[in-house]
């Protein structure tokens, strides 16, 4: 079956330096799939290649078949993929709802709110707030719920647990999860190959801007060659 | 883009008076009666700041609400007064229509213009309209036969406004003050309806993080230039009125000069409060007169308020005052200063 999205031979950079050499993945419906490497070795490139805000100078992205590879971040958001940058911070001057809003704006088959409000009660709580002054698992959920107003075939998420406490991440990790049982399709970029685990079933694994290995996740973590020269573990 | 104007809009109506409702009915008050109190020549220097105050909502536009810096905003004021003045003196001299003219040609310009800028962040977007705005200025400088060069445009008349069995003369002072009352305050109007709007807060996001818009689908450039656009509609409908209001214009309102004098006004006001720039227009018309009439030094004074206010009061004075209002209606003001969270007028 056609993979929802497909990577094949990617090279790009950013500046004057080369990231991603030859990077092939793929994504299929409803599966979450983790992208595990070191700091620095190409993830948030690659999620932010597949976005469409890094022009790759070679190779192609396909999205249900399609050649996506010359389409701006837009127009990759309305056709339903969804990115979840690592950087929380989006729109600090905004309320929750506000932030909520200004997704509503591009996308005629949203989600109703009540249902992202029901998927993450704190947000209800936290509506009148500007989301610059939510705590860090906060602003990673609404982050998240964001992305889910426009209804997504598929999520780029990245780093989502970074420097968060450990109830913290267990909270976030539910809702993830939560949002992957409704068929959603997930790449999670992911230090941690053990928090991926938790969520994913097939990985890759990233190494200086090339896949190096692929697997389910339970074969990436047996592989002690492979985490002891490509993980930090 | 339309379809980002329909939803949301009706909670927002009904409760209009709690959302800045007072502020505007204050504001049309005000500035209704203070004339009936004033000397003609104070009631000459309320219609500049009306002009000037609609020119400093416009640029706040770009600053306040998509974080924008232009630093060519009189190009587009100039046009708007250029425009109108020819067509004031030309065979079928109307101000309604001079006024749409000179709007409708300013927009046009800042959305070529704006094309080109649009791209381009913080300083070297400012450095890129301060260059367009200097184009455009050379242009009005050079273009004799039409702009009368350097001498500009003298004796622009105001023809009666026509209002179908009625002509009301808009010579006297009071009564082309009352006209523009009207329409600047038809303009803040619809200028304030679409800080609100849904796409007056896709604005904010941009100015929260533009690089982060385009994943929520909304394509930012497409976002900026239509900010830019619409700042030069209104930055041109102020020059439109100015025109007939002086009677006399030149390229000097085109000049880099006239464009720092939004930024001046908008920063002693307050960026985030709509009714801001205003404030600061008024402020800052009232301590030129004040002050020059006492001395020839009188930028010397006004750089100094202003240095002052920005030290001490970041959020301006409108800042300051929507703060004594919040802390006066809540307890605990849940707002900080500065921040654009939730502007009142």
């Amino acid at each position: 079956m056609e993979p929802l999205l497909a990577a094949h031979d990617v090279h790009a950079a950013i500046g004057a330096s080369r990231i991603l050499h030859g990077l092939s993945l793929a994504v299929g419906r409803g599966e979450v799939v983790a992208l595990v490497g070191r700091n620095g070795a190409g993830k948030t490139t690659a999620l932010r290649t597949l976005m469409g805000h890094v022009r790759p100078w070679q190779g192609t992205v396909r999205w249900q078949g399609q050649d996506i590879t010359r389409w701006p971040a837009h127009a990759r958001a309305r056709a339903g993929i969804a990115y979840v940058p690592q950087d929380r911070r989006m729109f600090a001057n905004l309320t929750v709802e506000e932030s909520l809003e200004v997704a509503e704006a591009a996308h005629p088959n949203r989600r109703p709110r009540e249902e992202i409000y029901e998927l993450f009660p704190v947000l209800a709580e936290r509506r009148r707030q500007l989301s610059g002054f939510l705590s860090g698992g906060e602003q990673r959920m609404l982050a998240l719920a964001r992305a889910l107003v426009a209804n997504p075939s598929l999520i780029l998420l990245d780093e989502p647990t970074d420097g968060l406490a450990p109830v913290v991440v267990e909270q976030l990790l539910s809702r993830i999860a939560a949002v992957a049982a409704q068929g959603i399709s997930i790449l999670l970029a992911e230090q941690n190959v053990r928090f991926a685990a938790m969520l994913a079933r097939r990985g890759y694994l990233i190494h200086k801007g090339a896949i190096r290995r692929e697997g389910t996740v339970e074969e990436l973590l047996a592989d002690e060659e492979a985490a002891g020269r490509y993980l930090a573990v | 883009m339309a379809r980002a104007g329909s939803f949301s809009m009706n909670r927002r109506n009904s409760a209009w008076m709690e959302r800045g409702g007072w502020p505007w009915l204050a504001f049309v008050a005000v500035a209704a009666v203070l004339p009936l109190v004033l000397r003609e020549f104070h009631v000459h220097l309320l219609t500049e700041i009306l002009i000037l105050g609609l020119f400093a909502a416009a640029f706040n536009l770009l600053f306040g609400y998509t974080g924008l810096l232009s630093f060519g905003q009189a190009a587009y004021f100039a046009i708007g007064a250029y425009a109108c003045a020819l067509w004031l003196k030309g065979p079928w001299p109307s101000l309604p229509v001079g006024l749409i003219a000179g709007a409708v040609l300013a927009a046009a310009a800042a959305l070529v213009v704006g094309y080109l800028c649009v791209r381009r962040d913080e300083i070297y977007f400012a450095m890129v309209t301060l260059a367009c705005g200097q184009l455009i200025f050379v242009a009005l400088w050079r273009w004799r036969e039409v702009t009368g060069g350097s001498d500009g445009i003298g004796g622009i008349p105001r023809p009666p406004l026509d209002l179908g069995a009625w002509a009301v003369s808009l010579a006297p002072t009071l009564h082309f003050y009352y006209f523009t009352l009207a329409v600047v305050a038809g303009a803040l109007y619809v200028l304030w309806r679409i800080t609100r709007s849904p796409f007056g807060l896709a604005l904010r996001a941009v100015r929260d993080n533009h690089r982060r818009v385009d994943y929520l689908g909304l394509p930012m450039r497409r976002y900026r230039l239509a900010a830019f656009t619409v700042s030069g509609l209104f930055c041109g409908l102020a020059g439109a009125l100015f025109a007939p209001y002086q009677g006399t214009i030149t390229p000097v309102l085109a000049d880099w000069m006239w464009s720092a004098e939004p930024v001046m006004m908008t920063l002693l006001g307050g960026p985030a409060v709509f009714g801001g720039p205003v404030l600061g227009a008024a402020l800052i018309t009232l301590l030129k007169d004040f002050v020059a009439s006492e001395t020839e030094y009188w930028p010397l004074l006004v750089g100094t308020a202003v240095v002052l206010l920005v030290l001490f009061l970041p959020g301006g004075v409108g800042g300051a005052v929507r703060d004594a209002a919040v802390g006066w209606r809540a307890p605990s003001p849940p707002i900080k200063a500065g921040d654009a969270g939730e502007e009142a007028v």
